[in-house]
């Protein structure tokens, strides 16, 4: 019977009702219409579809709804809610689930985002000493109750050297064992990531130890002796002790290496502790008995002498020719940009 | 419109979730709920029902109207549920026996009476199948529904002209088809 043929618009206007009027379409179609108002055959279409198809549903199903119908009014009733939305077990629920729980989801993800981008700026500032004055003294005095120094604000400023460096940078070596936990002073930052972070075997101790001329700056709180303030000081006093590049960082590095090197903050022309000491004068001479020895201890131009795998007091590297100590831009080895690349791994 | 004066009565009692108005309320629409979703090929026009006075039973604390506004908002309601049961089983397709298979199988009565039914219903389905959706739509939320032009225009978010158009194109078309056929319906 279905012919698709038919659904053309010619055929559907061939005929368009014009003997019938708005009233008599509605009569018919309220099933009203007698078969003498020139539409017997539309009302007994009319007729036959209401016989078709109204009709209740079957008596157990009328029953269970009618009392579902009347629960849930007076749920409603009681409640006062608008409650227009049933249970759809079908479509709704599932919808509904999918859409608030990726609204949840990305509500989450934006907050923590926010989190941690304020966190993050936050700290950089406190470790730079930048934030206002109260708020960089509350900052720094809950750093402390952590073992983390921080400017307190006294000065208004940070470490000179300290700018665009670490808050807490690992101190030295890129190896763990080797990585010192939190610095105790800004100008321990100014080894920020040596041989792991930037690739420059003296990324910091060139720049930072002619950069930072008043040894521990104003606004540091001097907390207690610890490994990384000593590393720092050593980096600071390396380019007064006459050593070429690669014996400075040879030198950093065997003092970054002895974990009972540790002092108080101290400023570069004051004596640190003993333990500091005898560790700096240590390195010293180690270091200026590879003079010489260009492709010594730390000498990162050769390919896979990583900074913190190949320091040690009796190195066996091969001499390169095109590394000496006069070298200002050694090319970093590989294994530097490994944060967790050392003799401990 | 059944319920008459006693509506008021009926709908106030009925949101106090009273069992007997409910019933009222029922017997008289359910029939053309039940009609208009069979009519539009619901899947399971039983249960669909059933759902469709559930969401009556709980939006009832915020209606306002006479019984010809209520009709319309529960055809509303019924129209909207179909359309969710139509999104569901199109993510999820399947292909169900037709209601009047089932019925022209069980059917424990009369031979004759039967077969004419089936062949009328079969009759009547073929020339709703004939109509353009829209066209379907509207004759049958016409005549099962027995809506006015206006309410149907409500429901389906067209003009009352239209609705008109709509229909009297349907019903042409429909004359059209029996007209051409020898067997009057």
């Amino acid at each position: 019977m279905t012919n698709p043929g038919a659904h053309s618009d010619d055929m559907r206007d061939r005929r368009s009702l014009k003997d019938l009027r708005d009233e008599d379409i509605d009569r018919l179609l309220s099933g009203k219409a007698a078969g003498s108002d020139g539409a017997g055959d539309l009302a007994a279409f009319v007729q036959g579809v209401q016989a078709t198809y109204v009709a209740p549903p079957a008596e157990h199903a009328a029953r269970r709804h009618i009392a579902a119908a009347a629960a849930a009014a007076r749920q409603a009733a009681t409640t006062g809610a608008d409650l227009a939305d049933p249970p759809t077990p079908l479509i709704s629920r599932w919808r509904r689930r999918t859409v608030l729980g990726m609204s949840v989801a990305t509500m989450t993800l934006s907050l923590g985002a926010a989190a941690i981008a304020a966190t993050a700026a936050t700290g950089g500032l406190a470790a730079k000493g930048d934030l206002p004055g109260p708020i960089q003294r509350a900052v720094a005095q809950a750093a402390s109750g952590v073992g983390i120094s921080l400017p307190s604000g006294g000065s208004g400023s940070g470490s000179p050297g300290s700018s665009g460096s670490h808050a807490v940078p690992p101190v030295g070596t890129g190896s763990s064992k080797t990585r010192a936990p939190a610095t105790a002073a800004p100008s321990a930052s100014a080894t920020p990531g040596r041989g792991s972070h930037d690739g420059s075997p003296l990324p910091g101790g060139a720049r930072r130890s002619d950069d930072s001329s008043a040894g521990i700056p104003d606004g540091v709180t001097a907390t207690s002796a610890n490994h990384g303030t000593c590393v720092a000081y050593a980096e600071q006093i390396a380019g007064t002790l006459g050593l070429g590049d690669s014996e400075r960082s040879t030198f950093v590095s065997l003092v970054a290496r002895d974990q009972t090197a540790v002092t108080v903050p101290v400023a570069r022309d004051a004596k640190p502790d003993a333990a500091c000491q005898s560790s700096i004068d240590s390195a010293r001479a180690s270091a200026a008995a590879h003079t010489g020895n260009p492709g010594g201890v730390d000498d990162h131009s050769t390919p896979g002498s990583g900074h913190g795998k190949d320091v040690s007091p009796a190195p066996t590297a091969t001499p390169t020719p095109t590394a000496t100590a006069s070298s200002p831009t050694p090319t970093p080895s590989p294994s530097d940009h490994s944060p967790h690349e050392g003799k401990g791994n | 419109m059944a319920l008459g004066e006693s509506f008021e009565t009926v709908l106030e009692a009925a949101r106090s979730g009273a069992d007997w108005a409910w019933e009222a309320l029922y017997r008289d629409l359910a029939p053309l709920v039940h009609g208009y979703l069979r009519s539009r090929g619901a899947r399971e026009p039983e249960d669909l029902t059933g759902e469709v006075f559930l969401g009556v039973a709980r939006g009832l604390p915020t209606f306002t109207g006479n019984e010809g506004s209520f009709r319309s908002w529960v055809l509303t309601v019924t129209h909207h549920r179909l359309l969710d049961e139509r999104r569901y089983h199109g993510r999820r397709p399947s292909d169900p026996v037709p209601e009047e298979v089932i019925h022209a199988r069980t059917s424990t009565g009369n031979v004759e009476e039967d077969a004419l039914q089936s062949l009328a219903t079969t009759r009547i389905r073929q020339l709703l199948d004939a109509l353009s959706g829209d066209q379907r739509e509207v004759l049958m939320l016409r005549i099962v529904g027995g809506l006015t032009v206006n309410e149907v225009a409500g429901i389906l978010h067209k003009s009352p002209g239209a609705i008109k158009a709509l229909q009297r194109r349907g019903l042409a078309f429909i004359r059209d088809i029996v007209d051409e056929e020898v067997v009057p319906l």
